[in-house]
């Protein structure tokens, strides 16, 4: 099923329990601002791989913020946000943004396979057999813009079979998704867990995995001054 | 890489020729307006031609670059892209030769017709054609960094306009002045290669302030 | 060493106290300034014997053209220092300085169209150096709509500071096109300023002014700026007790 992974990654990830731990992210007194307040100030964790961290908190607490700002889209006040070493044959963290980012007038197909992680790293095959799993393949040519908005979503989910990468970064990843959806992309997240990635996730609803996921918990109660 | 953006954004283009079209049907109709308001007298025509040709084809470019970004930008492609293809820079040149290619150059295409419309003779149509030539793609660069400014601002396309309008000028001047110099059999080589340091400057400099502005707006 | 100097220059508190300390005296010299240029200009100055009591616009054209090109030069040099190392002060100034130049630009524009109405019996000449004003006009306004198209002040500084580096590279570019354009089509024009030389007692009268002008749009930047200071650090300790007195 993980047919995708390239040679170099095969041991490491096929092995599942006996994958090296490494630390993939380390974050120390990260504060943010937006609009000249201080959505947090000292925020610390470590991403470690096999784990699977969700960011809870009120709405406007800065969980978006907080993701944005890991992948380097949002310019971080203060303290540090440290990734790994990432080899050559992995491309960097994989980050899902609210949007979809599927474009309406190219087909399914198209929509993954111009996709700048796609175009070095998977095989026309490769992305054939991601639309198969997300039971799309009936749409296979079909421009995006006849699909459904959960269909939308499972085509940018897609994305997550065909990255090499040692970490997800999913902002909301269960919106519009049906339950049937939401259990294929639970048991997605365990896999690449048990494998050695690790996943940083924003989400309303509660996850149901066999080991739950870390909460990092933000909470925007207090209003900072300096 | 850069090939396979490139693709992916003609591909875009090609499904939504609609959108390719209308900037160029504004070419011609404010082209052919001129003629109605003033007197359809072949000398004024031909005097006034080069200008208004000009002026059109300035208008339609910047009325084209919210194809650039403004699409990726509302469904979170241009993040993505930024993000996971390497080099920002690549990014904005694939936007920058795609939008060239779908709505400078078929302006490009266009500007003979227009110009026997204007009465112009074939030296000042021939220098047209030429100074168009040079003169879109600088129109596309410079436009890349107001579009980028601006793409992810609601009211975005009017202040385009204000931010973009004033840095033509100096391609706008010179694209004109080069017609007009060839209307009277002077030579304008001295004009073309104004116009043509004006390309290279704005290739140099452009990508990175293009990139600058982007990530401006994406925050 | 320098750089705690630096860092101290750009704090908004110690330039709120220091410029609460200057300003008193800037705006007391520039109007000094402004009485005796007014005065050496109006009545102490040789009238021009072709353009007669006209030639006295200029006192008040000239400096007013001069800041409105200074003070863009002030504004771009602001927002890439502020660009580039991320700093509030700078940012700050550059929007700032953005309405005293755009009020300048049009000051001089307008003196501009007074001083050729009997000059040249119009209002308006596609002069070269006219032109260029009102194309830097256009880039003041830009500039100011942009940072004002921001929700999000921080950002609006970092795209407005980006438009004004680009403009800052396209303005010598800008002139010099139009200095051609001009050339090409109307060559006969002379210049209003290509005078062989210029009578010491107008010189003079000529030098306060845009002394006098320059210093009065510096204290009003600072205006600006202290305002702009307090409002965006408005739930800062310091600011509180300052409003609070």
């Amino acid at each position: 099923m993980k047919n995708e992974n390239g040679d170099e990654n095969n041991n490491q990830q096929t092995d599942s329990q006996r994958f090296v731990p490494r630390t993939i992210l380390t974050v120390t007194n990260l504060g943010i601002r937006r609009s000249e307040r201080w959505l947090f100030r000292d925020l610390n964790f470590e991403l470690k791989s096999g784990e699977v961290i969700q960011v809870v908190g009120e709405n406007g607490a800065g969980k978006t913020s907080l993701l944005r700002s890991l992948c380097g889209l949002l310019p971080y006040a203060r303290g540090e946000a440290k990734w790994a070493e990432i080899d050559e044959s992995e491309c960097l963290p994989l980050f899902l943004g609210h949007l979809p980012a599927v474009k309406p007038e190219l087909t399914v197909f198209e929509n993954l396979k111009f996709h700048p992680i796609a175009g070095e790293f998977a095989t026309e095959s490769q992305i054939e057999a991601a639309i198969e799993e997300v039971q799309l393949g009936f749409y296979l040519d079909t421009q995006a813009r006849y699909l459904s908005a959960g269909q939308v979503r499972r085509v940018g989910l897609a994305r997550l079979l065909i990255a090499q990468t040692p970490c997800w970064i999913l902002d909301e990843p269960f919106t519009s998704l049906d339950v049937d959806g939401c259990h294929w992309l639970e048991g997605k997240i365990d896999d690449f867990a048990k494998n050695g990635g690790c996943v940083l996730l924003t989400s309303h609803q509660s996850i149901h995995l066999p080991t739950p996921p870390k909460l990092l918990e933000l909470s925007n109660a207090e209003q900072f001054t300096c | 890489m850069l090939m396979q953006l490139l693709k992916r954004e003609l591909l875009r283009h090609w499904r939504c020729r609609q959108d390719l079209i209308n900037p160029l049907i504004f070419f011609v109709i404010t082209v052919s307006l001129f003629p109605l308001a003033l007197e359809p007298q072949g000398q004024l025509l031909a005097r006034i031609g080069n200008g208004i040709i000009w002026v059109a084809a300035l208008l339609a470019a910047m009325l084209s670059l919210e194809s650039m970004y403004r699409d990726d930008y509302l469904d979170g492609t241009l993040e993505l892209l930024l993000l996971q293809s390497g080099s920002p820079y690549q990014v904005v040149f694939a936007k920058i030769i795609s939008h060239w290619l779908t709505s400078g150059l078929p302006l490009v295409l266009m500007s003979p017709l227009l110009a026997v419309m204007m009465q112009m003779e074939s030296e000042s149509a021939i220098a047209l054609i030429l100074t168009l030539l040079i003169g879109t793609p600088v129109l596309s660069l410079i436009g890349s960094v107001g579009m980028g400014l601006t793409v992810g601002l609601r009211q975005g396309g009017v202040l385009l306009s204000l931010l973009v309008l004033p840095l033509y000028i100096p391609i706008l001047i010179f694209g004109a002045g080069a017609v007009s110099r060839a209307s009277m059999g002077m030579d304008y080589s001295g004009q073309l290669a104004l116009m043509g340091a004006f390309l290279v400057g704005s290739l140099s400099l452009v990508p990175f302030a293009s990139v600058a502005a982007i990530k401006v707006s994406i925050r | 060493m320098t750089w705690q100097w630096f860092h101290r220059l750009s704090s908004p508190k110690w330039f709120y106290q220091i410029s609460g300390r200057w300003l008193p005296w800037i705006m007391g010299i520039s109007l000094l300034l402004f009485s005796a240029g007014l005065y050496q200009g109006l009545f102490n100055s040789p009238i021009d014997y072709q353009q007669g009591h006209t030639v006295r616009i200029m006192y008040l054209h000239v400096p007013t053209a001069f800041a409105s090109m200074m003070f863009y030069v002030i504004l771009a040099v602001a927002a890439a220092v502020g660009y580039i190392w991320r700093i509030k002060l700078a940012h700050m100034a550059a929007v700032s300085a953005a309405p005293v130049g755009a009020a300048m630009t049009f000051l001089a524009l307008s003196t501009g169209a007074l001083w050729g109405k009997p000059i040249w019996n119009t209002w308006w000449v596609w002069d070269a150096r006219l032109t260029s004003e009102l194309i830097l006009l256009f880039l003041y306004l830009g500039f100011i709509a942009l940072h004002q198209a921001f929700e999000d002040r921080e950002v609006g500084d970092r795209a407005a500071g980006v438009l004004a580096m680009v403009g800052i590279v396209n303005i010598p570019i800008i002139h010099f096109s139009v200095e051609w354009w001009n050339t090409l089509h109307q060559g006969a024009t002379i210049s209003k300023f290509e005078k062989p030389s210029m009578d010491p007692a107008m010189l003079v009268a000529l030098l306060l002014m845009i002394f006098a002008v320059l210093l009065f749009c510096t204290a009003i930047m600072m205006y600006r700026m202290r305002n702009e200071v307090l409002s965006r650090e408005h739930n800062k300790s310091w600011v509180k007790e300052v409003v609070g007195q």
